[in-house]
């Protein structure tokens, strides 16, 4: 297994996609961080916390724009499923490695460290560039022991939305309808039934178990334990029905 | 050396939806001969492989490598290479990076890579992007992956198609010295040409379904016909016919189908029926091939040419 996980870690790094997603993910938080401190804020008492960031509560709400990152995770995940058939590498991969169950668990597993270097460079981001813009202008930023913290678990919603990219790319097989079908879930559909049906927004995948690690969870949600059981709970199910998709699949 | 065929298709069927790809296919490849696999496009080569080497399931029959289903074999790249028509490649990975996937997937170490790249004469576009290759490149390159595992058994799919001279010419060289050391190919295409001069043995398929098996040569010896002149040519044909024969008239000649030139030469000694000729012509792989896998009028057969153009449409 390990072998696989380094073939599918190094079919990554041999293709320039996986950086260029980082680089947009870590610009796009970068430009909406500086958006956020260079804007004026009014009266709004949020947005006057977020451009001053006196507190420690206060940098760890600004260190949610690296969320963002876990959003170009998912895009990466599909794509490490879906370009096995986009390019037709699905068949060479399956002659070298039959057993396909091994094959989608090798990408499940090699999403994870992709997906966490995304996050955690993404939850770095803001704080390095409040770090930056806050020197220019001679004052510290506040630190303490739960920055950290909030990084690792954007890492860990990153991590989470790489490994279920692989698993819906895997089952979809399709690219476009793939990325297109989640980003619609995960920015409307979990959005809008959430609004409109509360009680139902702690059981979605990503809004819900995810977003119960985010600083800005709700009291809708689950706990953090429950969350993270909900979210195994995703992963395994991802993983059976790519694995049954696969196994039943000409390629 | 196993007494096992390397390769074995039992009452392979293949459908989709309703569309039958393969009906009823049957035959085995031996160790030391290369196979040509013929039939016309569509007709149902690539689907045959894709089955036997495990990336489609049967609907009914079995298929074996070396003895078992592909998908049972240990390190299989090891053992069986093959370059299939539908294999792609990751248009921004480099020849090299691509291969190394390859070896690490088929758990064969990268100590390899160099090697069949400097055999397949693409040590020089090593670095290059898979997306700038040419056809020609991608078919050395898909060759490339296929003996990266040493194996004893290749099966490639149309491996031909977009080499330049010199890289058929290669190929073939490289095909018979493999077979000579006890290894086995299954080789596909729909041009008989190319695989004739390197082929031990053929099978060709037409629309899913076995239409011959054997030795290449038997495919121009079947069907093969008799060229008679004589003097005594009028006596000569009823005595023929009478034999079973089909004879028609050929340029101030007998050509003589159905019966061999022996029992032809006999005929006409026993009646005393001077020859001036009596030769043996072989059929053409061309020929052979279109009678074994002759369009059917339908609606997917392809437009009958006019036999002449009248004068008036002539410019």
């Amino acid at each position: 297994m390990i072998t696989l996980v380094r073939a599918e870690l190094l079919k990554l790094r041999t293709t320039r996609l996986w950086i260029v997603l980082l680089g947009v993910s870590v610009a796009v938080v970068a430009l909406i961080v500086v958006a956020v401190l260079a804007s004026t804020p009014g009266r709004d008492p949020e947005a006057r916390a977020l451009h001053d960031l006196t507190t420690v509560a206060d940098v760890r709400t600004l260190l949610a724009i690296g969320g963002l990152s876990a959003t170009l995770a998912l895009v990466l995940g599909v794509t490490m499923a879906t370009s096995e058939y986009r390019y037709g590498t699905a068949g060479i991969t399956y002659l070298a490695t039959p057993r396909r169950p091994r094959v989608v668990t090798a990408k499940l597993f090699a999403a994870v460290p992709i997906g966490a270097l995304f996050g955690l460079v993404g939850g770095s981001v803001p704080v390095l560039v409040a770090l930056a813009w806050f020197a220019a202008k001679g004052r510290s930023v506040p630190l303490d022991g739960t920055v950290p913290l909030e990084i690792l678990q954007i890492g860990l919603q990153s991590l989470f939305a790489a490994v279920m990219g692989v698993a819906v790319g895997a089952v979809l097989r399709n690219q476009v309808a793939a990325i297109v079908g989640l980003l619609v879930w995960v920015l409307v559909v979990e959005s809008i039934v959430s609004g409109l049906i509360p009680v139902t927004a702690k059981w979605f995948p990503f809004g819900g178990a995810a977003g119960a690690f985010s600083s800005q969870a709700s009291d809708r949600l689950f706990g953090r334990p429950e969350a993270g059981v909900l979210m195994a709970a995703y992963v395994v199910l991802g993983w059976a029905a790519a694995v049954w998709f696969e196994r039943h699949r000409d390629v | 050396m196993d007494d096992r065929p390397a390769l074995e298709i039992r009452s392979l069927t293949k459908r989709y939806g309703d569309t039958v790809a393969v009906q009823d296919l049957s035959f085995a490849v031996p160790h030391g001969s290369v196979t040509g696999f013929l039939g016309p496009n569509g007709a149902g080569k690539t689907t045959t492989m894709r089955v036997l080497l495990g990336l489609a399931a049967p609907t009914q029959g079995e298929t074996f490598v070396l003895g078992s289903p592909y998908v049972a074999l240990e390190r299989p790249l090891g053992r069986v290479g093959a370059s299939l028509e539908l294999t792609g490649f990751h248009p921004g990975r480099t020849a090299r990076n691509h291969l190394r996937v390859v070896a690490i997937q088929g758990g064969l170490g990268t100590g390899g890579v160099d090697r069949v790249l400097e055999a397949t004469g693409m040590t020089t576009f090593a670095s290059g992007r898979v997306g700038k290759f040419s056809l020609g490149m991608k078919q050395r390159l898909a060759l490339s992956a296929a003996l990266l595992g040493e194996p004893e058994v290749l099966v490639l799919d149309e491996p031909a198609n977009g080499l330049d001279p010199a890289g058929v010419a290669w190929l073939r060289s490289f095909l018979r010295a493999f077979a000579a050391k006890g290894g086995a190919v299954l080789i596909s295409s729909h041009i008989l040409a190319e695989v004739a001069e390197v082929a031990d043995r053929v099978v060709v398929i037409d629309r899913g379904c076995m239409v011959h098996e054997g030795p290449t040569g038997d495919l121009t010896a079947e069907g093969s016909v008799v060229i008679v002149r004589s003097p005594d040519a009028a006596r000569l044909r009823p005595v023929l016919e009478a034999e079973g024969a089909t004879v028609t008239d050929a340029e101030g000649a007998l050509e003589v189908s159905g019966l061999p030139i022996e029992r032809v030469g006999e005929l006409a000694a026993r009646d005393g029926l001077i020859l001036h000729e009596l030769r043996a012509r072989a059929n053409t792989l061309e020929q052979a091939f279109f009678s074994l896998t002759e369009p059917q009028a339908g609606p997917g057969a392809p437009p009958e040419l006019p036999e002449a153009i009248p004068r008036s449409d002539l410019p």
